[in-house]
């Protein structure tokens, strides 16, 4: 009895404070983040459409700096339809193949979300 | 006791399903980027040699082949080679081993299968999203006649194409054209027809009278076509079927050239000379009603629809120099969208609709370029000795021109409408006016 009740009063703190848990990454350049995924982030095979549109995709990176597979969401898109569907995997895509050993991410980072805007300025290569 | 033993055991229940989320808190870290410059560079994929399932023995290599080389010849993609595979895929049923293909940095994998027997083909694929680890869409199979082999694979390729570009393809399409031979002075023209690769070339006319400028009907079963057959110039339709030809829109006394179709192939539109003023002109082909679009004394020429069938380009020197104008499908006040240096022609509206490409002759060389259909956004894609006669691909993607080096022989070559992957589109002799056809049924 007393083992389960400790049980239940070790996960309280976590749940009444959890701000005391978030790291700071003030010091630490978002930049090297950026600068990982750019070189997979191809728009070649992309309509002009696509290849225009500016949008933001959140996904999250494990300690390690991999992505997860299954957490990439378009948060928001100046193009709708297929063309922002297609604009979104290959900025999925990038992620996932730039992040395939892991991307850079700021010490003490034990997981979390990554929130990324894509916003064409023209292409380069 | 056995009532509190409850409470607690439910708490603890409901603490631990919380605790992964619990756990994961600092998964609220956050962090916001932003990217701004793209790369412009072909995709990588792996295309393995298609699985042979029974009878298609050489079949199942060739029809590989022709997907990755349409595939490769758009310059958006790159084949990886076989070499560097690390899976060998010796059943299409097998698993993908995605992080063999993640390692050699394949971004797409086709994966096939032929079988063959009694004359029947059915080539089935896969296409893989590499670093999703999963399957880009559901499988699809083709079946034809033997002979239709490399038909089924441009389809195969157009559906792998639109897949990832989110774009029709082009690539089960045909080209017809003036295929040339002969000294200059005893030229020979025939009209010719060929895969959009430049494979299955065969010949429409004989070379008893020389040909030009040959355009397909909206659905690909005729082709218009201009002949001095009589001795002077006058259009004609052929049934690509038959192979069967007719005189269009003859007067007595005129020359016609130029002929294209509407959009609902129902009006041809063409240039019509008449005691030395050339005008564009409309023929209904059901009824045969002419009706002229321009009245001025001007070269009028060159008239292409736009795809909705509501206006028509074209070019005229009514300016003093060879300018492109847009008028209303029913004629009307054109209004000149060309600008620039130089002098512009040959008109022709991209199947999306949005821009026109065009032919620019300025300071001795020539150009194909394309521009907004409001004239504005003008983009020169190429400039040789002569580049001239831009038709586009079913997908609006694509340009193929005719190019003639100083004392060189005429050839086809393609551009990519960003200006990027010219190619020369391989013909077995010299080559001239090319028209692309829609995508084949």
């Amino acid at each position: 009895m007393k083992w389960v009740f400790r049980a239940g009063v070790l996960a309280l703190p976590l749940l009444s404070a959890p701000a005391a848990a978030l790291p700071s990454f003030g010091t630490w350049d978002d930049a090297r983040l950026a600068a990982a995924v750019a070189p997979c982030w191809n728009v070649a095979s992309l309509s002009e459409g696509a290849r225009r549109a500016r949008f933001t995709v959140a996904f999250t990176l494990d300690a390690a700096g991999k992505p997860a597979d299954r957490s990439f969401r378009l948060v928001e898109s100046t193009a709708g339809g297929a063309v922002g569907q297609r604009a979104f995997a290959a900025a999925r895509k990038a992620v996932q193949q730039c992040g395939r050993t892991g991307l850079p991410v700021p010490p003490g980072w034990r997981g979390g979300t990554v929130q990324s805007l894509f916003a064409p300025q023209g292409g380069r290569g | 006791m056995n009532r509190l033993r409850q409470i607690f055991t439910a708490f603890v229940a409901v603490a631990a399903l919380a605790a992964p989320a619990m756990m994961a808190t600092p998964a609220e870290a956050r962090l916001s980027i932003t990217l701004g410059s793209p790369v412009v560079e072909p995709m990588p994929f792996a295309l393995p040699t298609f699985v042979d399932e029974g009878g298609a023995g050489d079949l199942a290599a060739q029809i590989s082949q022709v997907v990755a080389s349409d595939l490769a010849g758009t310059g958006l993609f790159e084949q990886i080679p076989t070499t560097a595979y690390i899976q060998h895929i010796t059943s299409f049923g097998a698993p993908v081993s995605y992080p063999d293909w993640q390692a050699i940095n394949a971004q797409a994998l086709v994966t096939g299968a032929v079988q063959a027997s009694g004359g029947q083909v059915v080539v089935k694929f896969r296409l893989h999203d590499v670093f999703a680890n999963a399957e880009f869409g559901d499988g699809l199979q083709f079946v034809g006649t033997t002979d239709s082999w490399r038909r089924m694979a441009h389809k195969v390729a157009d559906a792998v194409y639109s897949r990832i570009t989110g774009e029709t393809g082009y690539f089960d399409s045909r080209v017809v054209f003036v295929s040339e031979s002969g000294p200059k002075n005893q030229r020979q023209k025939r009209l010719a027809v060929m895969d959009y690769d430049g494979a299955n070339t065969s010949y429409l006319t004989d070379s008893s009278s020389i040909v030009l400028a040959p355009r397909f009907s909206p659905t690909g079963d005729r082709i218009l076509f201009t002949s001095y057959s009589s001795g002077f110039p006058q259009i004609y339709l052929m049934d690509v079927g038959s192979l069967a030809i007719r005189g269009l829109g003859e007067q007595p006394g005129t020359m016609t050239f130029a002929p294209r179709f509407s959009p609902d192939g129902r009006t041809v539109v063409f240039s019509l000379e008449r005691g030395g003023n050339t005008d564009i002109y409309s023929l209904d082909t059901g009824s045969g009603q002419l009706s002229q679009l321009t009245n001025s004394p001007a070269i009028e020429t060159a008239p292409s629809f736009s795809p909705d069938g509501s206006q028509i380009v074209f070019e005229s020197d009514r300016s003093g120099t060879q300018q492109i104008y847009v008028m209303p499908a029913r004629g009307g006040e054109p209004t000149r969208i060309s600008g620039g240096a130089g002098r512009y022609g040959t008109p022709v509206w991209s199947p999306r609709g949005d821009y026109i490409a065009f032919t620019k002759q300025n300071q001795g060389r020539f150009h194909i370029g394309v521009m907004l259909k409001d004239g504005t956004e003008e983009k020169l894609l190429t400039a040789s000795y002569l580049d001239e006669g831009p038709t586009w691909s079913p997908n609006g993607r694509v340009i193929m021109f005719t190019r003639q080096d100083a004392g060189g022989e005429p050839a086809l070559y393609s551009v990519d409408v960003s200006g990027r992957n010219l190619r020369k589109v391989p013909t077995s002799g010299a080559a001239s006016d090319p028209a692309w056809s829609p995508l084949l049924p």
